[in-house]
């Protein structure tokens, strides 16, 4: 089965496609420690941490969890447990070594007592699990849970989704609580380095300013980064055909070089949204046939156009909410590499000199870099894909004294 | 049989799936294609979830509805949430509804759990374990995410958490429905950013339109609409125009076509509208003053409008409105309008439904009357006037009906239609409007009209419209005349006049006061009144028709010739034209004035039939050669034009009725044409009672065979006191007139058949006389007065045989102005005893004309 043209939300089974090599390098990554995987929302990452669930490595074992929703470092300890139960071979390991003794071991089974444990009463378990547990007693529960866990004869993988989601809610709720945990949770790391256990951190926000904010950057400075990279245009063209002929719908020869031309990316999102408004148009008023001729008239009305302009606005309203005094600074670079497709980082420098911005030209431009607007070939910048730039085109004016 | 529910009505969730799929038009191929993703996620890993975005009203419900019924056919158990959501204030709480809807329990299962929060997990544990034991995919549909994420499900930890279980083994599908595209699901930062699987229903196209309407009539089982379908169609651009490509409006106005204009269409509106309110509230508060400004402008335009335009009618700079429709494009309130000048953009509000509701809130004039539905009814009646004079008969036709049923609400609203129409084609006069209402085949004749005025009055008391209470006023005149109360007609007709400024203009209440005043009180002062009208009110110019006809009968020839063309001069009408050209020969003839009855002739072109003309010509040709009236054997030339009596141009006709029914042994003709006099006015007039009454009296007193049927037809026809009234006023002057002996025999016919009462004087008395042994010596033992009317009675036993002596000879004689009775009225002098036979209304002057 060819993968269907499913923009946003998170894909499995066949409909994952064309992230082999990610997964080769994760896996790499991860056979050395942990990683820390960020990318924007919609790039990939969770359907990228999902088939390492689906399709795990030889020997294996993996756990996955979204910790979006938790607020405390001891629900942070119920999940994972209830996670784990539900993994026969944990369970098995710890029914085997519930009479040693141990707070852990005595909370979880009590906890599961009784419950012939499965994902129609986890619930159920969770809920044993959460009355049990006594006020501070996570940091001592979570370190055992970690020492058993390293007795599990294979490789454990545990995928923690949005894991600096979890890590805001806990400064917002108590920061104090919030480094007492990350402090914790790296020497917990440091412990089972040495160990078969892996964590993998998923995040789709950016913890490190926040950290940076506390001065406690180093608390995830052990971690391995892993970014996602968009398709090569060659692989997003084969992606798209794969996505075209999977849709049903009857499309002329050249329209997925077409597609990858026009959006001028390789980056899965970007396209299936221009997919999905093209096939939407072909179905509705083309007589079902995608063909070239729509997709650049499609692309410019519809994609950068008002019917998805929330969609991407994110890329223009973050500048504000997370750029403070660097904001006018990364609106103007923005601004010139709209007209001019790529700029040397001195031109850049100078004009932001020119409009009175006394900020660090190389400041701005990492941050710009981490955030996916722009890339950087030696002295070159531009911005990440031809996509973005038609959009900041199209949507954001410049501010005064960008050109 | 037709299906009972009507379309405005329709409730998808009450539908059958018959019903569901029969009528679901221009979303076939999104419905096939979410029903194939939903099968095949259900197969595959990855699990999506939907939102369906449209505006109010695009049919929404009824594609979620249909999806359902398609997947409960496939082995989906589907579970679909209230819309407003009032028992979710958390992920747990929604749970919770979906496992009560799911298993249709009366209480929930978890009703003891104190926290949200262990609901949550109680929740999943159950749908879990559902889907084990059923293995049935399930789909849970929510209309309304926006509510249950800008209300209810606000915080970030509830959302967050319904993501986390619908993103990875949801124990079920979730498709939900929007009106546009939400912060929660559009800010990056949200944890729904982008999540759902989106679908717009975006608006139906002209020929989706079309093809709803076809879909909704053959479920509807309208086969005459369907048999007719392809002039329907021609139809449905009015419909598409007005509608956009919204269903639920356009099937709104599908009723129109099916049932007809009706006066329930604008309460269902107006309850959609009001159904409507919190939502339309809730999106201008989420938008700026300036840009609300520029939206309320586009709603109130009557079209597209340029920038530059909605800036000149906001008092703002070009540029700020421009950067405010910059955003409200983005939050799809307004979109490019569709104006065939592709080198400028024009905007409108894109949801029709919200346009309304704009206008009605703010344009006050709005709340009276939706312009919407005058812009449809300007639409759906270009270029079909004679639609329009039959929906307006058939509102006529029901409010009648209502009021004999006591709807008084149901009147108002007939009347609040037909002012909708009136508003809407202005060049559909309104007083034919009243002509309608009055000449109803559903009035209450006979009989009824004490009925009528019973009704009427607490209607017109409690109204407050002017419009309506014009209408009204009219319709109580009306029925006042008729029911012999001349005076009252007149003082509320006066009533009328006088508070008709600022409300349109209807020369049928004047033209009814005017005759009524020239009863009451003489034609020079109904030509006074007119004449001040007209100067004051030029749109009263058709009143010049019949001051022309007055200013003649009075001796004021270059008045009447002055009057008329200005009439003549104003008019388009043709056949008004000839007309008043018919009316005014007549009353030249009827004062003797021939030549300036043939100068009459010749005031506009003839556009009347050459017969009607050969007519004329033949009356002023035998005045002419010296005749003082036309003979009988005239008049029978003339009638002998026209095969049938049913051809006869109105004015030949009661001219006819009127001559053969003073003319001896012609009771017969005259009784047939005088039927079809009131056949074709709808009733019986004084006007023609008196002349029945006549026929009646020459019937008795040649004993002639057809006298009973007459008296059948007349009470069949005339109302009890009508009859009673008109035979005490006017009996004495006809036996003296007519110096028949046929009075009492009359009055015994009429007695045995419940009109008139046993102890009737005189004629009682005169039975008492007649029946005694001695007459002659009773009869002379009575009172004078009393003895010469019973005398009259008894020519025979009084030996008064030529009562007949009696009668009034000459010009300005009954018979002879009852005979010059015109279209517009009569001449002066022509009254009867009680002063009202012969005034004609004037519509039944118009109709006596053969309009």
């Amino acid at each position: 089965m060819n993968a269907r043209n499913i923009a946003g939300p998170l894909v499995r089974g066949s409909d994952f496609w064309g992230r082999d090599r990610d997964r080769a390098a994760l896996c790499a990554l991860l056979d050395k420690g942990d990683v820390l995987l960020n990318a924007p929302r919609r790039y990939g990452k969770s359907s990228l941490m999902c088939s390492l669930l689906d399709q795990p490595q030889p020997a294996w074992t993996v756990i996955m969890l979204d910790v979006e929703y938790v607020e405390s470092p001891a629900e942070f300890l119920t999940e994972l447990s209830a996670a784990l139960v539900q993994t026969s071979a944990i369970r098995k390991l710890w029914e085997k070594t519930k009479r040693t003794p141990g707070a852990f071991l005595s909370w979880i089974t009590a906890g599961i007592e009784g419950i012939e444990i499965g994902a129609e009463n986890i619930g159920h378990a969770k809920l044993n699990l959460r009355k049990s547990l006594a006020p501070d007693t996570w940091p001592e529960l979570t370190e055992q849970l970690f020492a058993e866990l390293s007795h599990h004869e294979h490789n454990l993988l545990l995928i923690i989704d949005e894991f600096p989601w979890m890590i805001a809610n806990f400064i917002d709720q108590n920061p104090e609580q919030a480094v007492h945990f990350l402090k914790w949770f790296r020497a917990v790391r440091q412990k089972t380095r040495k160990t078969s256990v892996r964590t993998l951190l998923g995040g789709s926000v950016n913890l490190e300013p926040r950290l940076e904010e506390l001065g406690r950057e180093a608390l995830i400075n052990d971690l391995q980064r892993y970014h996602l990279r968009p398709l090569s245009l060659a692989d997003a063209v084969s992606f798209v055909r794969e996505v075209l002929d999977a849709e049903g719908v009857p499309f002329d020869s050249e329209t997925p070089a077409e597609i990858v031309r026009v959006a001028d990316c390789g980056v899965h999102f970007f396209l299936q949204v221009l997919i999905s408004e093209c096939l939407a148009e072909a179905r509705h008023h083309a007589g079902s046939k995608l063909t070239i001729d729509l997709v650049e008239p499609v692309y410019k009305e519809r994609v950068l156009g008002p019917p998805n302009r929330s969609r991407f606005s994110h890329y223009h309203t973050r500048l504000k909410q997370h750029y403070g005094s660097r904001e006018r600074a990364a609106r103007i670079v923005l601004a010139l590499l709209t007209e001019q497709e790529r700029e040397s980082r001195d031109h850049l420098a100078e004009v932001l000199r020119a409009a009175g911005e006394d900020v660090s030209v190389d400041g701005v431009l990492a941050l710009l870099e981490s955030d996916y607007y722009i890339s950087r070939e030696l002295d070159r910048v531009a911005f990440s894909s031809g996509f973005l730039r038609d959009w900041w085109l199209r949507n954001v004016p410049a501010p005064a004294g960008a050109r | 049989m037709t299906h009972a529910s009507g379309p405005l009505l329709f409730n998808p969730a009450r539908a059958s799936f018959n019903e569901l799929e029969q009528t679901f038009v221009g979303r076939r191929a999104l419905l096939d294609q979410l029903e194939a993703d939903l099968l095949a996620d259900a197969k595959g890993k990855t699990a999506r979830h939907w939102q369906l975005i449209g505006p109010r009203g695009t049919g929404k419900s009824h594609f979620t509805e249909l999806l359902g019924h398609r997947l409960r056919g496939r082995g989906w158990a589907v579970v679909r949430l209230p819309e407003d959501h009032y028992q979710v204030a958390s992920v747990g709480e929604l749970l919770e509804q979906i496992v009560v809807r799911l298993d249709h329990l009366e209480l929930s299962p978890f009703r003891d759990t104190a926290s949200a929060r262990d609901v949550e997990e109680q929740g999943l544990d159950y749908l879990r374990g559902w889907r084990k034991q059923h293995a049935e995919p399930i789909l849970v549909i929510l209309e309304n995410l926006g509510l249950l994420f800008e209300r209810q499900l606000t915080s970030v930890r509830e959302q967050s958490r319904l993501r986390e279980i619908l993103m990875r083994d949801a124990p079920f599908v979730l498709l939900t429905t929007s009106t546009s595209y939400l912060e929660s699901t559009g800010r990056h930062a949200a944890p729904f950013y982008d999540f759902f699987h989106v679908h717009t229903l975006d608006e139906l196209s002209r020929t989706e339109v079309v093809n709803l309407v076809e879909a909704r009539a053959r479920w509807d089982q309208e086969e005459a609409l369907l048999r007719d379908y392809g002039s329907v169609k021609a139809r449905l651009d009015a419909l598409y125009h007005l509608s956009g490509g919204n269903p639920r409006l356009g099937l709104a106005l599908y009723s129109i076509i099916r049932q007809g204009i009706t006066s329930e269409l604008h309460h269902q509106l107006l309850k959609l509208l009001d159904d409507v309110t919190p939502y339309y509230q809730a999106r201008l508060r989420d938008i700026t003053p300036q840009m609300e400004r520029v939206l309320i402008e586009m709603a109130l335009a009557e079209g597209p409008l340029t920038p530059s335009e909605l800036a000149r009618r906001c008092r703002m700079a070009t540029n700020q409105v421009t950067a405010n429709v910059t955003k409200l494009v983005a939050e799809r309130l307004v979109s490019p309008g569709s104006r065939p000048d592709a080198r400028r953009r024009y905007y409108q509000v894109s949801d029709r439904l919200f346009r309304i509701w704009l206008q009605m809130r703010e344009d006050t004039t709005a709340k009276q009357k939706l312009k919407f539905l005058i812009e449809f009814f300007q639409s759906w009646y270009r270029d079909s006037i004679d639609v329009l004079k039959k929906d307006v008969d058939r509102l006529g036709d029901a409010f009648w009906s209502e009021l004999r049923q006591g709807l008084s609400r149901q009147c108002d609203d007939r009347l609040l239609t037909l002012d909708y129409m009136r508003a809407a084609v202005p060049e559909y006069p309104a007083d034919l409007i009243l002509q309608s209402l009055r000449n109803s085949s559903e009035r209450p004749t006979g009989a009824a009209v004490e009925e009528q005025v019973r009704l009427l009055k607490p209607l017109y008391d409690s109204t407050t419209d002017p419009n309506r209470r014009l209408v009204i006023g009219y319709l109580l005149a009306v029925a006042h005349d008729r029911g012999g109360d001349s005076r009252r007609a007149l003082s509320l007709l006066k009533e009328l006049v006088d508070e008709e400024a600022g409300v349109p203009t209807f020369s049928e209440v004047w033209k009814l006061y005017l005759h009524t005043l020239a009863e009451i009180e003489g034609p020079k002062a109904a030509l006074r009144a007119g004449a001040k009208a007209v100067t004051a009110n030029p749109k009263l110019f058709e009143l010049k028709s019949r001051l022309a006809c007055w200013s003649a009968e009075l001796g004021r020839a270059e008045d009447a010739f002055r009057l008329a063309e200005e009439f003549i001069a104003t008019s388009t009408c043709p056949g008004c034209k000839t007309r008043i050209t018919t009316q005014l020969v007549l009353s030249f003839l009827g004062e003797g004035k021939v030549r300036n009855a043939e100068r009459a002739l010749g005031l506009a072109t003839w556009s009347g039939t050459d017969r009607e003309l050969a007519v004329l010509k033949m009356l002023i040709l035998r005045r002419k050669e010296g005749e003082q009236a036309p003979l009988l054997s005239d008049l029978q030339d003339a009638l002998s034009l026209y095969d049938q009596e049913q051809a006869l141009p109105y004015w030949l006709l009661w001219n006819a009725a009127c001559r053969l029914s003073h003319a001896p042994s012609q009771e017969a003709r005259a009784a047939s044409l005088l039927k079809e006099v009131a056949r074709r006015d709808g009733h019986l007039d004084s006007a023609t009672l008196s002349h029945t009454l006549e026929v009646l009296i020459r019937m008795a007193s040649a004993d002639a065979r057809p006298l009973a049927e007459l008296v059948s037809w007349l009470v069949a026809n005339g109302s009890p006191q009508q009859i009673r009234e008109h035979f005490v006023s006017e009996m004495p002057g006809l036996i003296r007139r007519t110096g028949m002996s046929g009075a009492l025999r009359l009055y015994r016919e009429l007695r045995n058949a419940g009109i008139l009462p046993p102890d009737l004087a005189p004629y009682s008395t005169a039975e008492v006389v007649e029946a005694s042994p001695e007459p002659t010596k009773v009869l002379e033992s009575l009172h004078p007065e009393v003895r010469e009317a019973v005398s009259l009675l008894l020519p025979r036993i009084s030996g008064v045989e030529d009562a007949g002596a009696l009668r009034s000879t000459g010009k300005g004689s009954v018979g002879a102005a009852q005979a010059q009775r015109t279209p517009d009225g009569p001449p002066p002098g022509a009254r009867t005893g009680r002063g009202r036979a012969a005034r004609v209304h004037p519509a039944e002057s118009r109709r006596r004309t053969g309009r």
